[in-house]
């Protein structure tokens, strides 16, 4: 099912000489995560703004649910739309539990929900209710600030959440384990979220799908695996660096190349891996172990194996080898 | 000193009529202030348009600007009242457009994305975020509005300047000058307190 769509949305800002959003249209499904990535200027940023419209498009539009949101009234819009922004943007004068509670009140929740939801959700992203409902935003760290941010835009439980850049004022190490949470998040919830970065690690790392935009237009939509191997332009290449095999490899993911066990395949002593490690670990693996292939296991459980020769062919783009070779 | 012990009773009648006189001023200001400031902070060019014009009409002395009000309001309070609403915008409209401004800007975006609408966003947050600075505009004009006022009594205004322009006007009558500064001195001094006192309690906890 279709959660948000653009259809030919441009935005042209008056005295600019070429517009910020030039016909876009694409689709993001119910419960993917879509990164708009490109660089600065690209108009990733003004066409988030679009879907809680925050910025009005020039031409075409853009339907949330297959209603066109300009026949929402706004602040319901913005109600039902999560919104996470670099600055993360907290109430300085609100405990951590009030600014949590914001989009709750507005929407009329009864005390005792909200007070509810406050803990559920401060869990939820690692922080313990007991020792942060009542800080202020300014006794927390940048990246509990964010987590405090994600937890509110989560709040009223918004049809879709858009992400502007969350993560990129955060220092490495703290971002990595912010992704991770996001992702474990994104597992048990399945909500719609728009993600713009211009972290092409970020992009690989979290989408479902990635909409790769070069000033103001859509160059690709697809999925990080095929957008890595097979990028539609030069532009795309460059971007995310297609050439460099390590980097691709330590991008792409078990599961990507792996193939179903075949059948009647009796698993013995081959090396262990998990379906969402990257590539790179597998062919050390496989390097270190001297082993001809690995048995791919999810939940203890073996679900398929990986070769040299798939991960090969899943750095070429050129998806899984043919048929009569994989049988044998 | 012996003067205010003395005389208990028309010391305090002169200091409440002093009040009463920047209390009006000040509370007409402010109701003036607001809206100004709110209309003209989003505007920079606006802002610093009026915030000249203001300023200008703050370098023209409080006696040449009692008198130059006093063919339009009368030889009353009036006159100085409005002379003290004027001094007082310029503080005042001041202190509104830069609590407003200081208010970060990604702050102003999230109220926005979350769904609040102008009014509620105007009474949850920059209302409380600007509310210190806007107290310091308001302390800081009392203090100016008390000091002012004390001319108000060669106006026919009355207050506590009247001690000090009979003092004056009599004789070796030091007591009444000394009487009428010390009693505007602690007025000042008491509200400017007070004032800071509330200002600390509406800071934004860190």
């Amino acid at each position: 099912m279709t959660a948000i769509r653009f259809e030919d949305v441009s935005k042209h800002y008056p005295g600019s000489p070429r517009p910020a959003v030039d016909l876009c249209s694409f689709a993001v499904e119910a419960g993917n995560l879509v990164v708009l990535l490109g660089p600065s200027g690209c108009g990733k940023t003004t066409l988030l703004k679009m879907t809680n419209r925050l910025v009005e498009p020039s031409a075409g539009a853009v339907y949330l649910d297959d209603t066109d949101v300009r026949q929402i009234d706004v602040t319901s819009l913005r109600r039902q739309t999560g919104y996470v922004i670099q600055q993360v943007g907290l109430f300085p004068h609100l405990t951590v539990a009030q600014n949590i509670a914001v989009v709750p009140e507005l929407l009329g929740w009864p005390r005792p929900r909200i007070a509810a939801r406050v803990d559920e959700l401060l869990e939820m992203v690692h922080l313990v209710p007991g020792e942060y409902r009542h800080r202020y935003p300014a006794q927390l760290s940048g990246g509990q600030q964010q987590r405090v941010g994600l937890a509110r835009a989560l709040a009223g439980e918004p049809r879709v959440l858009l992400m502007d850049e969350p993560f990129g004022a955060i220092d490495a190490i703290t971002r990595a384990s912010l992704q991770d949470e996001l992702l474990s998040i994104q597992r048990k919830l399945h909500k719609t979220i728009l993600f713009v970065t211009h972290d092409v690690d970020e992009a690989l790392r979290l989408a479902d799908k990635i909409v790769v935009m070069e000033a103001g237009r859509v160059v690709q939509y697809d999925t990080p695996f095929a957008v890595l191997t097979r990028p539609a332009n030069d532009f795309v290449r460059d971007l995310v660096g297609a050439d460099d095999t390590l980097r691709q490899l330590s991008l792409l993911r078990v599961e990507d190349a792996m193939t179903g066990l075949p059948t009647g395949y009796a698993c013995r002593d081959e090396p262990a891996i998990a379906p969402e490690a990257d590539l790179r670990s597998a062919l050390a693996l496989l390097l270190r172990t001297r082993a001809p292939v690995l048995a791919v296991v999810e939940d203890g459980r073996p679900v398929g194996i990986l070769t040299l020769e798939y991960i090969r062919c899943a750095t070429r783009g050129s998806g899984k080898p043919a048929k009569s070779r994989s049988a044998g | 000193m012996s003067y205010i012990l003395d005389n208990p009773g028309l010391v305090f009648a002169l200091a409440l009529q002093h009040l009463t006189t920047t209390g009006l001023a000040l509370l007409v200001a402010i109701i003036l202030a607001l809206p100004i400031g709110i209309l003209i902070a989003p505007r920079r060019r606006l802002a610093t348009l009026i915030m000249g014009a203001l300023g200008l009409l703050y370098t023209i002395p409080s006696i040449a600007l009692i008198i130059l009000l006093i063919p339009i309001f009368g030889l009353n309070a009036t006159s100085v009242i409005v002379a003290l609403v004027i001094y007082a915008q310029i503080i005042l409209v001041r202190n509104v457009v830069a609590g407003l401004q200081a208010i970060d800007p990604a702050v102003m975006d999230a109220a926005r994305g979350m769904g609040m609408n102008g009014w509620q966003i105007w009474w949850r947050i920059q209302l409380p975020l600007a509310l210190p600075v806007i107290l310091a505009g308001v302390r800081i004009a009392v203090v100016v509005a008390i000091g002012i006022a004390t001319i108000g009594a060669k106006f026919s205004a009355g207050g506590l300047g009247k001690l000090l322009f009979e003092g004056i006007a009599q004789a070796g009558r030091y007591d009444k000058i000394w009487a009428g500064a010390i009693a505007v001195g602690a007025l000042a001094l008491a509200l400017n307190s007070g004032l800071a006192a509330l200002e600390r309690a509406f800071a934004v906890k860190t």
